[in-house]
Parts: structure tokens; sequence; C-alpha cells
């Protein structure tokens, strides 16, 4: 660990997608260089009901059969079949553009706001049609969700746990998901137009993948260098942006100090630019608050204009479509841009078509639901990256642990949120979980607002999921948008970040057993390489659904929390491994290698994210060095060893 | 009245002295606060909360807003002075209550008006539009409240005594680009009455408690509180009285006048006042309950007709004002 | 009191009572029905509704009263409180 070692800044080698323009990166970019807009009115499903009648959709032919036929009850499997076929063609492109040879470990990161059908289960088909060994996981913050797992991607590169990582998106448009932004009133009636007088947005869907690999790898094309990443949290309201674009801003300042690089060193933006009043406005704050006046000199472009709003795809898909233009010398446009907004970027580029421009390096933001904020610096295929040394990785404090614990039976009894000074209304059991063990972590002390927080939840809280049908039982029209707003699985931790005042770095994943233990080492992770951020709090929890078997000794619901930080002193967090599902004993030797001999504790039978995170809590009031460990496999293989100090 | 007009098409600028503003230090800070707060509060950080103090009868004793700042509790009261309100506090202290109360020394300046979080943003800067409705927050050394009112933006600043000086300088350079204008409490009473918002300070409303005033959602039943068994009682015996809002021409309305309905007596005005933008009188009155509804024709003991009208009776400007895409200076684009 | 008015008010009253029971059920809203005066703003202060809670008010009359509103601003003036609601459902039941 004392040798300088070279910081891995992944490479895009690949990339692949599955846009409304059809299958594969040449549909798209044909698209787009012909000046085509892929909005057009919706066939798939009845939006009679309802105010909108236009998307940006998968031709059919590449989706399969969807819609039900007249006469016969939908197919309940069509839509994460299609979800999953169209999410297969677009990662099978990039790994084949990459020109990966069969021998490597891949692993995949997929951000998706899909969640049907249990843990990140999009997530595990694709990984088993592609036949892949690595670490696979679903990273989910709604409209965020692809440019969020660019981080964990990257962490597990760094960590060795891959060669190659498939990093992308995918989102199917349901009439669920269509009702629900209807019904919130954020859709256009026309093709949106970013910026510009039309106000909404219009929905889209599609999947996009990069491939990434560190810099020693011998195949693959070069598209670009992701040299910074960053995440925030608004922790100001649930579905509406920050109007002061603060948390877009510190998202992006942390972007760029990641990649060690100044507001003029950017040449272009790939905007989030949904179209609504409230994203344009506080993005545009944001970018100014971030970029001062750079953000006047350079053009920014918001493609929901052509492809729609593609939710969780969005980042990827953008940051493809944006990457196709800069090989063609030019930069993406903003459709339906005619006359600006008050408060709209000088330099949106406007028209139908690519706009020739030089790009160094690109800034690509997205944000949603939840307050979150993402944004990623990648350096063009021009730009040579830089060779920097990697942070020293030091042992962290254990600042603060909290649980809400099940009893015999795996449930958690009466959770009193008001008498913990929590409110109530509109609070989910698993975000009360999160919530309750996050404020036992933070404890009376007072916490510095950089703190972060990643959560990991397999699946959306049940009780959101049945009030959600409950009112859809009641006609479409009747869809609720407040759950509608509940059915992402960051609402929890834009909850949390609210209530503590957390607005640094942000994720939420959906994970299974290995789950809270890798959100550890990602928050590890970036404590060793954002000196920015004070410190990160780490949640997990899942709740059980109601009349799910009591006897299942594995199921359990309730909540953990472990903080970190970088203080001296009490519990440590002293290393940490990855590896592919199946190969813990990799994990174990890479994690003895950096902290010396200690014993795995033994592993406990639940298969939820929080349980290794109550044996560390129960491990880190024990003297001695512990290791925990877990092996999921249909996930990843985490070790960490911990130190620990009596209280 | 001064400044009326200011606050429905400005900004008008308040030196608040009508309050009592009170700083609550200590772990149990809120459980103090909530021991005499009928009103559940459960503050989040940056968190303010209306609610009202009641005497042990029920009857209502100020009208008061509860806000958490980092660990930092305040009370802003309304209606009593400063000792009888301390006094009041005291004497409610929850036993082994770890807490301090203490005069809060900044002085306090309001703005009210569909423009104020303009003239605000230039005073103390855009991320003043940061700070939710009901919610409080410290921007370069000011403590910034928002609370409307008057029906119309309006915020609240804190400003430490040895800055103020600095702050009237920046509000006297940013005001006149919005016709600022200094405003008073009857103007500042008539656009609360417009809007439904209860004046404890009218003589009326001294006999009533927030079961006919329709204050209920400043209660809680989760915890007792000063005066909540004698509003159990009175629940329980059914409640005889309602407020209404009437609307009348005509010269102003005397404090206790008759409300009459097919000639015959049934309930009487608390306070009234003469409203500028309607050119009509508006008054606060209780009526026999199962009248209490809008759109009921009464007339008031000197014949004149007296219809109620459900709250708030005028159009505030600030319902079309959108920070996104409005400004002062070009207030002419402001829809109807 | 006449029977018109009477008639009148004890429309009112039902009404009143339907919205206010559907407000709780589709809002959430841990209050019991009699807490709920008419008068009560809707917003921030009184039952302490926000952003999200406007656009399942407007889902609201459309679904359960059949009131659809033109703009935002129609919105905004008619959700401020109860008795406004009520107002406007009544307004839209004469006119139609």
């Amino acid at each position: 660990m004392t040798e300088t070692r070279t910081r891995l800044d992944p490479r895009i080698i690949g990339v692949g997608a599955v846009s409304a323009f059809g299958a594969g990166r040449a549909a798209l970019w044909r698209g787009l260089a012909e000046g085509r807009c892929a909005i057009g009115p919706v066939r798939r499903f009845d939006t009679a009901p309802l105010g909108t009648h236009i998307a940006a959709l998968v031709p059919p032919a590449v989706l399969g059969p969807l819609g039900s036929t007249a006469g016969e009850p939908p197919d309940k499997e069509a839509p994460t079949a299609a979800a999953v076929r169209m999410t297969v063609i677009a990662a099978r492109e990039a790994l084949a553009d990459a020109a990966v040879p069969a021998d490597v470990t891949v692993g995949l990161v997929l951000g998706t706001s899909h969640l049907e059908g249990g843990v990140h289960r999009l997530a595990r088909r694709v990984a088993a049609a592609l036949e892949l060994t690595g670490p696979v996981l679903t990273v989910s913050t709604a409209c965020a969700s692809s440019t969020s797992a660019l981080g964990p991607a990257r962490d597990l590169l760094r960590a060795g746990a891959a060669d190659v990582v498939l990093l992308g998106g995918a989102d199917l448009l349901t009439l669920e998901i269509f009702a629900g932004f209807d019904r919130l009133g954020l859709l256009c009636a026309e093709p949106c137009g970013p910026f510009g007088e039309r106000e909404g947005t219009t929905l889209g869907e599609g999947a996009a993948f990069v491939a990434l690999a560190g810099p020693t790898q011998a195949f693959g094309r070069r598209w670009g260098t992701l040299l910074g990443h960053g995440t925030a949290n608004d922790a100001w309201h649930a579905t509406t942006p920050d109007p002061t674009g603060k948390g877009l801003a510190r998202a992006l300042s942390a972007a760029l100090s990641d990649a060690g690089l100044a507001a003029d060193d950017v040449d272009y933006v790939n905007a989030h630019g949904t179209g609504t009043r409230a994203n344009d406005a506080s993005e545009w704050r944001g970018l100014q608050r971030a970029l001062g006046p750079r953000a006047e000199a350079i053009p920014i472009s918001a493609t929901k204009s052509i492809l729609g709003h593609t939710q969780g795809a969005a980042g990827a898909l953008e940051l493809v479509t944006t990457l196709c233009a800069i090989e063609a010398g030019t930069v993406p446009p903003t459709r339906n841009h005619h006359r600006p907004r008050p408060h709209a970027p000088r330099d949106v580029v406007s028209g139908d078509r690519p706009r020739p421009h030089p790009t160094g390096h690109i800034v690509s933001c997205n944000a949603a639901f939840g307050g979150v904020n993402t944004a990623a610096v990648i350096a063009g295929p021009q730009i040579e990256p830089p060779t920097r040394p990697a942070p020293r990785r030091q042992s962290l404090r254990i600042a603060g642990l909290g649980a809400v614990m099940p009893g015999a039976n795996g449930r958690v009894a009466d959770l009193d949120l008001r008498a913990l000074g929590l409110p109530a209304r509109r609070t989910d059991p698993a975000t009360g979980f999160i919530a309750a063990a996050v404020q036992r972590a933070i404890g009376d002390g007072e916490i510095d607002p950089s703190t972060g927080l990643f959560v990991v939840q397999p699946r959306l809280s049940p009780q959101v999921v049945r009030a959600f049908e409950g009112r859809l039982e009641r006609g479409l029209a009747a869809l609720s948008p407040a759950i509608f707003a509940r059915m992402v699985l960051n609402a929890g931790a834009g909850t949390c970040a609210r209530l503590f005042d957390l607005h640094g770095p942000t994720s939420t994943m959906a994970a299974g057993a290995a789950g809270g233990l890798f959100a550890l080492v990602h928050a590890a992770e970036l404590l060793t390489h954002d000196p920015q951020t004070a410190g990160m709090l780490v949640a997990a929890t899942d709740e059980l659904p109601e009349g799910s078997p009591d006897d299942d000794d594995a199921a359990v619901e309730g909540g953990a929390a472990v903080r970190l930080d970088r203080h001296p002193g009490g519990a440590r967090l002293l290393a940490w491994a990855i590896a592919p599902p199946g190969r813990l004993a990799q994990a174990l030797a890479d994690v003895r290698a950096q902290a010396g001999p200690a014993e795995p504790l033994p592993p406990r039978r639940a298969r939820a994210p929080m349980a290794p995170l109550w044996q560390l809590a129960a491990a880190a009031a024990r003297p001695g060095r512990h290791i925990i460990a877990v092996d999921d496999p249909v996930g990843m293989a985490v070790a960490v060893i911990i130190r620990g100090a009596a209280p | 009245m001064q400044g009326y007009h200011a606050i429905r098409h400005a900004v008008g600028l308040q030196r608040q002295t009508d309050r009592v503003a009170l700083r609550f230090e200590g772990p149990d800070a809120e459980a103090w606060l909530d021991a005499v707060c009928p009103a559940e509060l459960n503050l989040q950080r940056g968190q303010i909360k209306h609610s009202v103090l009641l005497h042990d009868d029920g009857r209502i004793f100020a009208d008061a807003y509860v806000a958490r700042l980092g660990r930092t509790r305040y009370l802003f009261a309304r209606g009593p002075d400063r000792e009888t309100l301390c006094a009041w506090l005291d004497a409610r202290r929850p036993a082994d209550c770890d807490a301090t109360a203490h005069d809060e020394a900044a002085a306090a300046i309001a703005l009210h008006g569909p423009f104020a979080w303009e003239l605000a943003s230039e005073v103390v800067g855009p991320d003043i539009l940061g700070v939710p409705y009901l919610g409080i927050g410290e921007l370069g050394g000011v403590r910034c409240l928002r609370i409307g009112e008057t029906g119309e933006y309006g915020y609240t600043f804190l400003v430490p005594r040895a800055t103020l000086a600095d702050f009237e300088g920046r509000l006297a350079e940013h005001g006149p680009a919005f016709d600022l204008e200094a405003v008073d409490d009857a103007a500042l009473a008539q656009c609360a009455l417009e809007n439904g918002f209860l004046d404890v300070r009218r003589a009326g409303v001294t006999g009533c408690t927030p079961l006919e005033l329709q204050q209920q959602w400043r209660l809680s039943r989760r915890k007792p509180w000063p005066g909540a068994d004698a509003l159990k009682a009175r629940r329980a015996a059914g409640l005889a009285e309602r407020s209404v809002t009437l609307l009348a021409d005509g010269p102003p309305i005397a404090d206790g006048a008759e409300v009459l309905l097919d000639g015959k007596s049934v309930g009487r005005v608390l306070y009234s006042g003469a409203s500028p933008a309607l050119a009509r009188q508006v008054a606060l009155a209780l009526v026999e309950r199962p009248l209490a509804h809008p759109t009921v024709d009464f007339t008031l003991a000197d014949g004149r007709p007296a219809r109620s009208v459900s709250p708030p009776v005028i159009d505030n400007r600030s319902i079309y004002v959108d920070p996104y895409r409005h400004s002062y200076a070009s207030r002419a684009e402001v829809g109807a | 009191m006449n029977d018109a008015l009477r008639a009148r008010l004890a429309a009112r009253e039902a009404l009143l009572e339907q919205l206010v029971e559907v407000m709780i059920r589709d809002l959430d809203l841990d209050r019991e029905p009699d807490e709920i005066d008419p008068d009560t703003p809707l917003f921030a202060t009184g039952l302490g509704l926000d952003s999200v809670d406007a656009v399942e008010l407007l889902v609201m009359l459309e679904v359960d009263f059949g009131v659809k509103l033109d703009g935002e601003a129609e919105g905004r003036r008619a959700l401020r409180t109860v008795n406004g609601m009520v107002d406007l459902i009544l307004d839209r039941q004469e006119a139609a």
C-alpha cells in the first residue's frame, strides 16, 4: 500500500444504444444527423384518459410483443421481457464495439427505475443473457440512475473486481409511468423544448451502455475517459429541484475537482434539460454557480427534445449521444427551442442538426426526484488523459452506528416516528427504518452539511406499491401523483437528506445481501478520493410485504446505518475489497493483504442488505480485528476488516 | 392605513415591533415549547410552524410561530407583552426542563408583497429563493424567515444590530426600484383580514376559542396543552357559533354589530375593516353554527346586506407572480 | 331560515363532509373529519400541504368531483381553503 499507485480513470472503450430511433448507435446518430425527431403519438397504450399523448418510443420491432392483443389479458411478464431485450441489445453492442475478449471478467452496473420482479431482476437477467462473470449491481436514483451508476462502476474497476464494466441505463416506458408524469402535470402537450417557451417534458425510453476499462487493457476503442464524477442532494423537496441550483452546482463542482479541472476547461455541457419550468431554471442557476462566466461562453444542449426523457436511461443515452456527436466533430442539437425562457442559458444549441464544435472536455448532468444531482466530466477522444497518483487509502473512523432491528418473526414492531421527532405523514416503513437508523448513527452530534448518504434497498416499499395499485384500481386518471413520486427507490434517501441536512454525495442501490457492504466500500472510496466531503452515511433497509411467510428465517426487515469520517480514534474501517460473485476467497485475500490476518465472522443466512451492517455494528463494539464478508451469488463478494473499540 | 397598495402590488416594508421574539437554547428547548403550544411541533431543520397559545379555559392568548434553526428554537408571539408572556411560559415550564429562553436581540424587518422575493434577493442574495414557505435559513449572517401574513410573499429578516445599518443601506439602495414603501400595522391587519388570517389583537377575539374561530388546525390531539381540557369539554357540548367572513357596502362596521337573518339576530361582528382593493367592508363575524357557511345573505343591524364568503376575499397578486418568469421591472406581463 | 336556504346549506354541509373525507383518504391526513374547519388554509400553514399535494388535489377534484381546472392560476385561487374548493365544485355543478 505504500508505493505510489496510478489513479484509475476509466476509459470508454465501447458504446451501444437502443433509442426511439431504433437499435444501435448508428441508428441513433443517423436520426440526429438527419435532423429528425423521435417523438410521436403513443400507440402502445391508451392515453385517452390523460392529458398528453406523445412520447419517444422504441420501435415495436426492437422490443418484441408488448401491448396486449384485443381480448387477451395483458402479459405481466411482457414489460420485463421487452426491457431485457432492448438492454441486452445495447449492452451487446457496447461489448462488441470494445472487442472484449472472451476470457476477461466483465461486470455490469445498471441504472434503472425498472424494479419489477424483485431484487434487480433486470440487471440479473441481462448479466445472465450475456454470460457475465463479474459483479452485478443496480443503481436506482430515478431519472439520474445511469449517471449515478458511474461512481460504483468506477469503484468496481478500481477494486480489481472486473476488467471491464458495462455501465448503462435502461428504462421502458409503461403506462403507469406515463400516467404518473401526466398526473404530476410535468408533461408537455407538444414535443418538449428545453430552456425555451414550451414548458413540460416529453417521456421516452431506451437503453444505452458504455464499456469502461482501466488504461492498461489492450482492446477497445477510444471514445473518451471518465475523469470526474460528482453527486449531491438538494435536501430540499421530494420532487421539485432547489431553485437556487446549489445541489447541481455542488455535484458539478465535485465532478470538476475529481477530474482535476477548472470551469474554463469545460467545452460543452449536455444538460439534463427536461423542459419543465422548475428543472430548467434550477439547472441553469446551478451551471452558472459552478461554471461562472464559462457557463455563458460554451454551448449547452438538451437532447430530450429529440429522444424524450428516458428516465433511468437518460444519463447513459445522453452520454452515448454526445460521444457520437463528438466523433463527428459536432455537439447535439436542442429541438423546439425557438424563443428562450427567462433565465435560460445564453448559448443553447438550437435547431435540428448537430452543430460543428471542437469539444475537449464534456460535462453531462442529470437530476432526479429525491433531490438527486449528478454530473460527469469526460475527456473526449482528442484528449490524452492525465496520469495522476492514486490517493493513499487511510483507515476511516466508524463514527456512528444505528439499527432498527426486527423481532423474532423478522418484522419490526411499531416504530414510532413521532416519538423520534421524525415526520410520520407519508413516511413508508422502509423510509422510516432508514430515517431512524440514520438518526441513531448521527446521534446528538451536529452533522457537517457536506456529509452524504448512500442507501441500499432491494425493492420499493411494499406499502407504497400497494397504495399505488389501490389507486390505479379506481382508474388511470385516479393515479396518485403523491404516491407516484414515492415510487422511486431513492425517495427514502431524499427524505433522509432533507431531515438530516445531508447535502453531500447521494445514491441509492438496489441490491441484496452484498449491497450494504458494497455501499460501505463505495463510501470509503469516496472519502478516500474526495477531500471536500467531511463524512458519509451508509444505510440499508428492506421492508417485507404483508403476508410473506414468517417461517422463512432469512426474510427480515429493518434498517442499519453506518457513519464514516476521517477523524482519528474510535472503531475503524481498516480495509475493503470487492470480487466477482462466488470468489469471496479473492476478496478475503485482498483485505488480509491490506490489513493483516483476521478471521471472518460466521456468515448470516439473511438475504437482506442490512444484515452484514448489523453484524458490523456488533463487531465494532468488540476490541480486535474482525472481517465482515458476504458473497451474493447474484451480486458480488465483498469483504471489509474493521477494528473494534469498546464503546 | 399606510402602504396597503405596496403590499398588494409591489413591496411593503415593516419594522416588526408587534411581536415578542424569544430564543430557546438547550437540549429541552423544543420540549418546553411543545408543552405550551397546542400545535404538534415535531420541528424539522429549518422549519417554522404556526401555533397559538391558549388560556387554561381555552380562550386565545397569543398567535405564535415557532421555528427551528440548527439547535436553536424560536418563539415569535403576538398578543401579550413580553413580561406577561415570559411569566406565562415560566409557569408552564416542564419539570427538569434543560432549556433557557432569551430575548432575541436582532432587529426584525419584514418585506411583504408580490415582489418581496425579488427585493429580498437583491438585499440578501438570490439564495433566498431556496427558503421554502414556513422555512427559516441563514444567509450572510441574517436569519430569514418566510412567513406570509398578507396573502402575498412575505419575508422576515432577523438582522444583528451590528449590521443593521448596512442592511438598511441595502434596502434603501434597492428599494426605490420596487417602489418600496413603509407599511403600518393597520395595512397589515387589513391584508390579514382579507385573507382570513386571524388577528388576535382585535378586542372582539378576546373571549373566543380556536373552535369557533376555525383554528383547529393549530391543535394537536396527541398531547396535552394548556386549555386542552376546556376545549375538549366545549367540543363535547357542541359548538353554538362559528366564524364567517362577511362582505358589505357602506360605512365602516362597528365591532360587535349585530348580524341578522330574516330580521332575527343570529350573530355579531368580531371586527372589520375597509378593503381598499374591493372598496367594500370586510368583517369577521360569529354566527349560529348551522348558518356559518359562505353564500348566505345576512343583514346588519343598520339594514344593509352582508353576504358571507370564503376567505381569501381578494385575488392576491402573488398567485400570479412566478419568480422563475417574472420581475417587478416587467410586472405588466404578469397575467390576471 | 327559509326552506330554500336550509336545503342549500344542507347540500353544502353534505359536500363539505364528502370533500373532507376524500381529502383525509387521498392526502393521508392525520386528522379526524371534525377537526378540519371549512375555512382552514390548505398549504404550508393550516393543513400543511405542499406542491405534491396540490397536484393530488387537482386529480381528486377531477376524479371524485368531475371538476377540471383551467390553468395554474385558477387552481391556486380555488385551492386556498376547503371552503374555496366547495365553492368551486358548487359553481361548476350549477354551471353544468
